[in-house]
């Protein structure tokens, strides 16, 4: 999984600690989210979505999956 | 102004294990060395300070500003350690047993007690360290 969180927070001039704040949830989710190891569930997904302002998907991308 | 670079949130989590581990730990093993708690019975100290650690590290995780403890993925990995590690308890228990009716070793209730007490922890702890590196619970 590729995720695009990182490009649209740093658009917004979020911090890893904002967002995670904001969607309530841990800096260290955040961090696992970015580098696409940690697959969210749809309400998470969703939660950062209408944060940065994006789709779910355009912040996560699975096309790397068979 | 140049300012310092502090530590990395995980850095001083460990730092800070680490600074409030050994104390407690050296004073149980200061017990069996003066000989005034013989080691069989370094169980319920062991037990204690292994509590006394976990409110401190909590009370200092809490006011060192982590606002949120737990979300879905510390749940998840949580409870998915929790089951790791109940797993692992059981066949310890089964394996006491099987001691007990072959005769091998001959060990107290208290021993036993303090054996899966301690199985139970340790499991828990590593699957949850384990995990949490990890990222998710799937690849």
């Amino acid at each position: 999984m590729i995720t695009h969180i990182r490009e649209f927070r740093a658009r917004l001039d979020l911090t890893q600690n904002q967002l995670a704040e904001a969607v309530g949830v841990r800096r260290e989710t955040i961090v696992y989210l970015e580098q696409g190891r940690y697959n969210p569930s749809l309400r998470l997904a969703h939660s950062i979505a209408r944060r940065l302002h994006a789709t779910i998907d355009e912040l996560f991308d699975f096309s790397d999956e068979k | 102004m140049k300012t310092r670079k502090k530590f990395s949130r995980k850095r001083r989590n460990t730092i800070l294990v680490i600074v409030l581990a050994l104390p407690l730990f050296a004073g149980d093993i200061a017990l069996i060395m003066r000989g005034t708690t013989p080691l069989a019975e370094i169980g319920l100290p062991f037990v204690l300070t292994f509590a006394v650690f976990i409110a401190l590290y909590s009370i200092i995780r809490h006011k060192g500003g982590e606002k949120i403890e737990y979300d879905e993925r510390s749940l998840r990995i949580e409870g998915r350690a929790f089951a790791y590690s109940w797993y692992l308890s059981f066949y310890a228990v089964t394996l006491l047993l099987l001691n007990d009716n072959l005769g091998l070793l001959k060990i107290s209730s208290g021993q036993v007690l303090f054996l899966i007490i301690a199985v139970m922890l340790i499991t828990f702890f590593i699957n949850k360290y384990f995990l949490g590196r990890r990222g998710d619970l799937e690849d």
